[in-house]
């Protein structure tokens, strides 16, 4: 009660959630800015209030939903109008489900009580009502019939029959035991001394915990008799007619999953909630509790917000899956990263699961699920009568999709299929042929041995090529041709990566293939299935599968090791080397330096000794990825420690990014060092901030693993001069020898450093001008000339317009290709830093966030380009700021909106600190308040 | 103090004024101090019930040495009883500690997504992000020492103001302001650790 005994900010606090709790907005900035003393403090906390206010307030609301229903549970014999309330009998999305009796009709009734979040809204339950009339006149047997709705005492409801028997989620959930639910339905059995005989389930019941399913009744009669297969089949065969009759009727179910379908005790189906599920609401507290569960069952359109009568043969597919398999089709997951991989891929097959499962069976429920809708059955019309087929073991209409079928569909969900040249097509077209042929001679079996060899090695190599035109068509769409001489090349990042997991999951089918031939033909083939597994592993990598690439280099590690062993100067020793060379990547990504320097020592030992051109240049290569591993950490952990910095008194020296690659910069000096508060008065404010370019790598660099790195740069650069000697034609050698220059950059010597940027940017030169065709070196060469390590002031600023040139011409011609657009944002971003105190600043911040704006439109997921974008936004509102603050002020918040937007699940293995970023557009945002508030600048 | 007067000059009907002015508040915390696999099996109706009872029995004992306000107190004896009826249906001595806590955590999904996905004005995205910082939250709470979370939990779950924060933990009022603003600061803290995003 005395103020005096409370801490000063939690006053302030008290206050802020009061406000908070009265419905309205206050800022943390004003507080901070009404009370510096506190303002480090109140940013720490407050935040954290408003976000507890806020659950707090969604919890409320849930709760007196909850207790407001329930208390129409307690009683019994409560009546709501003509009906007198038996006992509840479920909860879901849109309300509560009680068992009732109609009194002036005396029929038993399963009443529907609305969520007051739907009865609330006048268009919401307009729509309610119509659809609920619609759904009153489907008459058909499996389909629960509506008998109208209603209201009473301010409760909207909707009745319907009541239907003895159990959903088939909890038919499912009672065939995998588990001894928590038995658990609990033994404690209501006994605390409300009702032994439930009957679940009456309806929509969305079965999922809490109080909906008791005990032993007795889980499995209707009926289904014991029949083998569960073929039961499951009956099931949604009766399933699919009752939708097929709702569907020409004009209605969609659009929520279909186990628990909306329920089992009779006669062991008839029943379809419930017809043409309700799209009411379920926004804002509104309900219970459902599972929100993944209902994602399980979409089709990939429905998260676009469009459906057809497709859309629910998918759920029902996938209701079917479920039913065979007893598991999802697909794992449980981030439900952001459900919806993606469902858009991207098929379930797996059902047989790998259930391995008796009849093939047409699986055929039949891959069909209803596929992904695109033009796959599926068309009718579920179609799909029953497929099923009906199947149940007496006719044959089935849907075809089995070939290996090549499943390639055509890759290719079509790609978007640039344009890029898959005839040849490409061509060959897929043979290796279609080799698969049909091989699929023939494995049931005829051939009679001569040779002719099976020869058979093999053909397949093998039909398979091979067609395994390297895809890998090349994959490049091809990441940014050149030329980059296919090095798929793996660790240039662009995964974030940004074209290639899809449909690609990797493709590959994968070949490799089996790789595998089955392999068995059948002795040791030359296995190699080359080494060689797959080495490039399937590539491909994992760049999806950031990490796990799973490791597991393929792993594998083949494994397998040309025996190679080696058994012949030291086999061709597998260099491509063991290669392996190892890509598990470095793996590594050095994830900063894992033991590993780095295990698989370097490993790849470099089983190339030193060999004086082949080739294996030198390999060696090269391998020098060159721990010198590049090296490089790319250090620019990780600066942008990294940038970001963090400001706001955090000071602890990073903001500004002085080496090589952030865009991020932060030089320009934070015109707010003072790191923009704390307290630096304001610092006297280099004003001072050109010391060019990067003079310093000694930091400390953590000057340590052994930079020299090591160093070192290995000089020595990779000298067998590459040395190969570029013998052979001067070799582009590979000339592009290699550039950026091993380019990567001396951890080199403690400036004068070496100073000398290796230029090396390196001759070789650039050199390609580009001799092949003006190769974008490659284009891009090579702007890179470089980016590279602010080791020139003075004025020339990186020249090298900087001619690098913004480059990329300027290179997104003109290639504008699908990102890896450009972000080589001019990053040029800009240079460009912008020298000319930061002239004029067009502002326009040249403009650009670069309307370059990242672009890319964020086209990879709205991409975390990567939308924090590049937050961040350019920031500068810009720098740039911006004194001149013209209204602009700057709208910029900022459109980029603490950007931020607040990322959904957690995309910022999975991603450790940047958005809310560092965020905190300096707080303190941008003072900033230019203050600076108003004051005397204008000059 | 005014309530306390009230209540001794005023006698049952005093005390049924008073219990009806709380009587949100109380369910509101029962609510949210109700272990989830309870909810649906006891009512929070019963449980005042019940402490009503408790109350008017005690009353006269709570009268004659008031140590607490009478929210506080009230409090007390609701949280007592929830408490026994937890152990009665559990069956243990489990309290209304940890596990009950991190039940809640998962139990945070209440949200149906159908709609908000076919519904037109609100992206998944969103949605999700609501769900998701619940979680966290939730999550982020149970990570920290349990007077930090209870001091949080009182004063934002149960909105309670400082003075009976102090009351409920038996600290001085100064301590449970001081241990507030580091609480709080210490939860931001923990919501930005990089790794909570993922």
């Amino acid at each position: 009660m005395d103020s005096e005994q409370l801490n000063p900010v939690d006053v302030l606090a008290a206050e802020f959630a009061e406000k908070l709790k009265a419905g309205e907005n206050p800022t943390i900035d004003a507080y901070a800015k009404q009370y510096p003393e506190h303002a480090d403090t109140i940013r720490a906390m407050f935040p954290s209030i408003r976000m507890m206010e806020r659950v707090s307030k969604q919890e409320r609301v849930e709760q007196k939903f909850d207790r407001r229903t329930r208390r129409l549970t307690g009683q019994d014999g409560e009546q709501l109008g003509d009906f007198k309330i038996l006992r509840e009998v479920g909860r879901g999305g849109m309300g509560i489900v009680y068992e009732a009796m109609q009194q002036s009709l005396r029929r038993r009734v399963a009443l529907k009580v609305l969520a007051p979040h739907i009865a609330d809204s006048e268009t919401q339950l307009k729509r309610f009502r119509r659809e609920a009339k619609s759904a009153a006149r489907l008459h058909h047997t499996n389909i629960v019939p509506v008998y109208g709705v209603g209201e009473s005492e301010g409760l909207h409801f909707i009745a319907m029959q009541f239907i003895d028997g159990v959903t088939l989620q909890q038919k499912m959930d009672g065939q995998t035991t588990q001894p928590d639910r038995l658990s609990s339905a033994t404690f209501i059995g006994e605390s409300k001394g009702t032994a439930p005989t009957h679940v009456p389930g309806i929509a969305d019941y079965g999922q809490t915990s109080e909906t008791a399913t005990t032993d007795a009744v889980i499995v209707p009669a009926a289904c014991q008799s029949a083998s569960p297969l073929r039961e499951a089949a009956r099931i949604v065969r009766d399933t699919a007619n009752a939708m097929a009759y709702a569907h020409e009727h004009g209605v969609l179910h659009r929520d279909i999953k186990p628990g909306n379908l329920l089992l009779d005790d006669a062991g008839t189906v029943w379809i419930t909630d017809f043409g309700l599920a799209k009411h379920e609401s926004d804002e509104a507290a309900t219970q459902t509790g599972d929100l993944v569960g209902t994602v399980r069952y979409m089709a990939p359109e429905q998260f676009n917000g469009t459906d057809d009568a497709r859309s629910d043969i998918y759920s029902l597919g996938m209701t079917l899956y479920e039913l065979l398999t007893n598991q999802p089709a697909y794992p449980p997951m981030k439900t952001v990263a459900l919806m993606q991989l469902k858009t991207n891929e098929p379930p797996p097959s059902p047989r790998t699961i259930v391995k008796n499962l009849p093939a047409d069976l699986e055929t039949i429920t891959l069909k209803a699920c596929a992904t695109d809708p033009d796959h599926r059955y068309q009718t579920a019309n179609e799909l029953a009568a497929d099923l009906a087929r199947f149940l007496e073991d006719r044959p089935i209409l849907a075809r089995r999709v070939t290996p090549i079928e499943r390639l055509w569909r890759w290719a079509k969900r790609n978007p640039t299929i344009a890029a898959l040249s005839t040849a490409t097509a061509v060959l897929l077209a043979t290796t279609a042929i080799v698969f049909a042929i091989g699929n023939y001679n494995t049931a005829q079996a051939l009679s001569t041995v040779e002719v099976e060899k020869l058979r093999a090695e053909t397949n093998l190599t039909t398979a091979l090529d067609a395994f390297e035109e895809i890998m090349l068509n994959i490049s091809s769409r990441g940014v050149t041709q030329s980059l296919a001489i090095d798929i793996d090349g660790e240039e662009f990042n995964s974030a940004t990566s074209v290639v899809t997991a449909a690609d990797a999951d493709l590959l994968e089918t070949l490799l089996d293939f790789f595998d089955r031939l392999s068995q059948e033909n002795g040791t030359d083939l296995s190699q080359k299935t080494a060689d797959a597994l080495a490039r399937v592993g590539a491909i994992q990598q760049k999806l950031g599968r990490t796990s799973e690439a490791r597991d393929a280099y792993a594998r083949s590690i494994t397998t040309y090791e025996e190679f080696v062993r058994n012949d030291p100067q086999s061709a597998a020793r260099t491509q063991l080397a290669r392996v190892h060379r890509q598990v470095m990547k793996i590594a050095a990504k994830e900063g894992d330096t033991s590993n780095l320097l295990h698989h370097f020592k490993q790849s470099r030992s089983l190339l030193r000794g060999s004086t082949e051109p080739g294996d030198q240049f390999e060696l090269a290569m391998t020098l060159g990825a721990l010198a590049t591993a090296v490089v790319d950490t250090k620019r990780i952990t600066e942008t990294i420690r940038l970001r963090v910095g400001p706001g955090r008194g000071g602890r990073g020296r903001g500004g002085r990014a080496r090589n952030g690659g865009g991020q932060g910069g030089p320009e934070n000096r015109r707010f003072g060092p790191g923009g704390g508060l307290q630096n304001q008065s610092r006297p280099n404010q004003g001072r050109p901030p010391r060019w990067p370019g003079n310093r000694a790598p930091e400390n953590a660099w000057r340590g052994q693993l930079a020299n090591q790195a160093a070192e290995a740069s000089v020595e990779a650069i000298e067998i590459l001069e040395q190969l570029v000697a013998t052979d001067e034609s070799n582009q590979q050698y000339r592009l290699e020898l550039g950026r091993a220059h380019r990567h001396i950059e951890l080199h403690k010597d400036r004068q070496v450093r100073i000398e290796s940027i230029n090396a390196a940017l001759d070789e650039f030169r050199f390609l580009a001008a001799r092949h003006p065709g190769s974008t490659l070196y284009q891009y090579e060469l702007a890179t470089t000339l980016c590279n602010r390590e080791a020139s003075n002031k004025v020339k990186h600023a020249v090298r900087v317009v001619e690098a913004t040139r480059i990329a300027r011409g290179l997104v003109a011609s290639y504008p699908e290709v990102p890896e450009y657009e972000v080589l001019l944002a990053r040029a800009l971003t240079e460009r912008n830093r020298t000319r930061r105190d002239g004029p067009g600043a502002e326009e040249g911040w403009r650009e670069s966030v309307e370059i990242y704006r672009r890319l964020h439109d086209r990879f709205p997921t991409s975390s990567l380009y939308v924090l590049s974008l937050a961040s350019q936004m920031r500068s810009l509102a720098i740039a911006a700021g004194f001149d013209n603050p209204a602009a700057a002020r709208l910029v900022i918040q459109e980029a603490t909106e950007l931020l607040d937007n990322i959904p957690d699940s995309q910022t999975v293995g991603s450790t940047l600190p958005i809310n560092g970023l965020r905190r300096e557009l707080e303190n941008i945002a003072n900033r230019i308040d203050e600076s108003q508030n004051a005397a204008p600048a000059p | 103090m005014e309530e306390l007067e009230k209540l001794r000059t005023g006698g049952t009907e005093a005390v049924a004024d008073l219990f009806s002015k709380y009587r949100d508040q109380l369910e509101h915390m029962i609510g949210f101090r109700m272990d989830p696999r309870l909810r649906g099996r006891i009512d929070a109706a019963d449980v005042l019930q019940e402490a009503y009872l408790q109350l008017a029995r005690r009353l006269d004992e709570y009268l004659d040495a008031p140590k607490v306000s009478f929210y506080v107190w009230m409090r007390q004896l609701t949280y007592q009883t929830l408490i026994d009826q937890h152990r009665l249906h559990f069956r243990s001595k489990r309290g209304l500690g940890q596990e009950a806590q991190k039940k809640r955590a998962y139990n945070g999904t209440t949200y149906s997504i159908v709609g908000r996905l076919i519904g037109h004005n609100t992206t998944p995205g969103r949605a999700f992000e609501r769900e998701e910082e619940k979680e966290r939250l939730h999550q982020a709470l149970d990570s920290m020492q349990e007077v930090d979370r209870e001091v949080l939990a009182l004063r934002h779950f149960e909105g309670l103001p400082n003075k009976q924060v102090a009351e409920v933990l038996g600290i001085a009022i100064t301590a449970a302001s001081n241990r507030y603003v580091r609480a709080m600061t210490r939860l931001g803290k923990i919501m930005e650790e990089p790794g909570r995003h993922g």
